[in-house]
């Protein structure tokens, strides 16, 4: 089975968790899992033909009861998630427009990771070093 | 909201759709008149060109491809050509059309996404790229299969598709092998034969009729299709060095946008960059594959309908695919990566054309090879003034119409330029606002 695990992000701010977060899964595993980071979610549909299980990892406003939300599509969860995206296109509009074009792989999984206005979760904020791998062991238990 | 009824409006559009970045719109209607028309670019500055002093050069085109995540290779172009200017660094012929072939793709990736997904829904009544996926699957999945391939020459060329890293002054960090060039060759032809396609089912849109009359800016070349080389021409007749790019054009603040507005010196009225100033300026050095396709279309030229634009970043597709293809086959992979060159106290510019039209670059390096000023003027905040003004003339015909419908069309205008805010404000949401403001 062939994994794709993809952050989605950019190098600015808190935008980056997405991009962190698979950076730092890609030294832990030494499987055959794909990792790709992506700027833009539309980005994401150029790797669906070459996966059997889409894993999405991204930030999420407001995401304030928990540092990490784990679901699998579709999920209202992920509907309601307030994703950012380039052209009004984000995370939730890629993955619509895929389902539309029966481009989505059997299994479509999206990690979400808190941050509040403008800022990553506090706790990010105050320790990455160690919150990091809190993060990296629940993603990984999330898709094992 | 309000509605046609009332005797005085303000229509605000908060958040602008299918446009890259964050911008409104706002628009203050009288009874009979139109009171104020702004488009509002509220992202904040961003500060690039500070950023860059102090740095070294060999950073300037990492640091300069973050200000865009749709067309880092305009910035990363740019830049690199402003100091190989100022150094006075030659590059092979090879280099040189191995870096238009990346030019290229950056242009497939950008106008395949606009075409399918930001613009063309508005042409069949649709909301978004989901709504013309249930109509039309078909041409949408053409239009990612195209996106997809400009980022496979972008990975194999750049090192990655986001933010590439292969880009160097003097030529390239590492240069693709001969057998991986001709891996891309059977997705060209494919690219070419559905970008002509694409073109055809362009020409069958219902277009609105509406002209507004500008000044087409762009680069213009006698030798190739300008992309990264040439005088900065304008359709008016005059015609510039690139080295004099900042004696004949200025920016300026205005309040209600974080973007700098472009203005041409002595010379009130706005221009305009982009696909349709690049068509009308270079349409002879068009391959005659696409000026066979603009006739098959019926596309006469001038044309002053923004609305054309599409046929347009069309017509760049194909021409993309027929040279990108050409390009990749006869890479000479024999030439040096990067020719050397010293560091010297030295000024340089360039300009290229983005996606979205003329980008200019400028940097003061000093002996040790480091950015003491750096300036970036993007295609955006060159077509702001003409978008606001295409929005004031188009507005007469919409009085009679509700809020909604007049945001919707505003918005349908607007794409028409495919603005990059994010580019700018190194752009929307509409605001119509009722009663003229005291």
């Amino acid at each position: 089975m062939q994994r794709v695990i993809v952050g989605v992000g950019s190098p600015h701010g808190f935008d980056d968790v997405g991009w962190t977060v698979v950076d730092r899964l890609k030294m832990r595993r030494r499987d055959d899992t794909k990792y790709l980071k992506v700027a833009n979610p539309v980005d994401v549909l150029d790797y669906l033909g070459e996966c059997d299980e889409l894993i999405l990892i991204d930030a999420v406003y407001d995401l304030t009861a928990k540092a990490i939300q784990c679901w699998i599509w579709p999920n209202r969860m992920i509907e309601d998630g307030a994703y950012g995206g380039s052209h009004g296109f984000g995370v939730v509009q890629m993955l619509e427009l895929a389902s539309e074009l029966q481009l989505l792989p059997k299994t479509v999984k999206m990690v979400g990771i808190g941050v509040q206005q403008g800022s990553i979760s506090e706790t990010w904020k105050r320790n990455q070093a160690t919150e990091i791998e809190a993060i990296l062991e629940e993603v990984e238990a999330f898709y094992a | 909201m309000t509605d046609s009824a009332s005797p005085n409006r303000k229509i605000h559009v908060p958040i602008l759709t299918r446009v890259e970045g964050e911008g409104a719109l706002n628009i203050v209607l009288g009874r009979e008149s139109i009171e104020r028309v702004e488009l509002n670019i509220y992202e904040p500055p961003r500060f690039f060109e500070a950023f860059l002093q102090g740095r070294n050069h060999n950073e300037v085109a990492d640091i300069t491809a973050r200000i865009c995540g749709i067309c880092p290779i305009a910035y990363q172009m740019t830049a690199i050509q402003a100091i190989e200017s100022a150094w006075g660094i030659c590059i092979p012929e090879p280099i040189y059309r191995l870096r238009r072939l990346m030019y290229f793709a950056e242009w497939i990736e950008s106008h395949g996404l606009h075409i399918h997904l930001l613009h063309a829904p508005d042409f069949f009544g649709c909301a978004s790229g989901l709504e013309l996926a249930k109509k039309d699957p078909v041409s949408v999945q053409r239009g990612l299969k195209l996106k997809k391939i400009g980022n496979q020459v972008l990975e194999l060329l750049g090192g990655r598709a986001i933010h590439p890293i292969s880009l160097a002054v003097g030529g390239f960090f590492r240069l693709p092998r001969r057998e991986e060039l001709l891996q891309l060759v059977p997705h060209f032809e494919w690219g070419l034969q559905a970008s002509i396609d694409m073109v055809r089912w362009i020409g069958g849109f219902e277009f609105p009729e509406f002209d507004s009359p500008t000044v087409y800016v762009a680069l213009q070349n006698p030798k190739e299709y300008a992309i990264m080389n040439g005088a900065i021409a304008s359709s008016d007749g005059a015609t510039v060095d690139v080295g004099k790019y900042e004696q004949c054009f200025y920016e300026e603040h205005v309040e209600h946008s974080t973007a700098l507005h472009a203005h041409r010196v002595g010379n009130p009225l706005p221009y305009q960059v982009g696909p349709m100033a690049r068509v009308h300026l270079s349409y002879d050095q068009l391959s005659s594959t696409v000026r066979s396709l603009a006739e098959e279309i019926g596309w006469q030229l001038p044309s002053f309908n923004p609305y054309h634009s599409i046929i347009a970043r069309g017509l760049e597709l194909v021409q993309a695919f027929e040279e990108g293809l050409s390009i990749l086959k006869s890479f000479d992979s024999k030439v040096e990566a990067r020719v050397a060159y010293e560091t010297a106290e030295a000024s340089g510019c360039a300009a290229t054309e983005a996606p979205r039209g003329l980008i200019y670059h400028r940097y003061d390096l000093d002996q040790s090879g480091h950015v003491c000023r750096a300036k970036i003027v993007p295609p955006t905040s060159q077509n702001q003034r003409q978008i606001e003004r295409d929005l004031v003339q188009i507005l007469p015909s919409m009085l009679a119409e509700t809020d909604e419908s007049i945001a919707r069309r505003c918005e349908t205008l607007i794409r028409n330029y495919d603005p990059c805010i994010s580019c700018a404000t190194h752009f929307l949401k509409v605001r119509r606002t009722k009663g003229v403001e005291s």
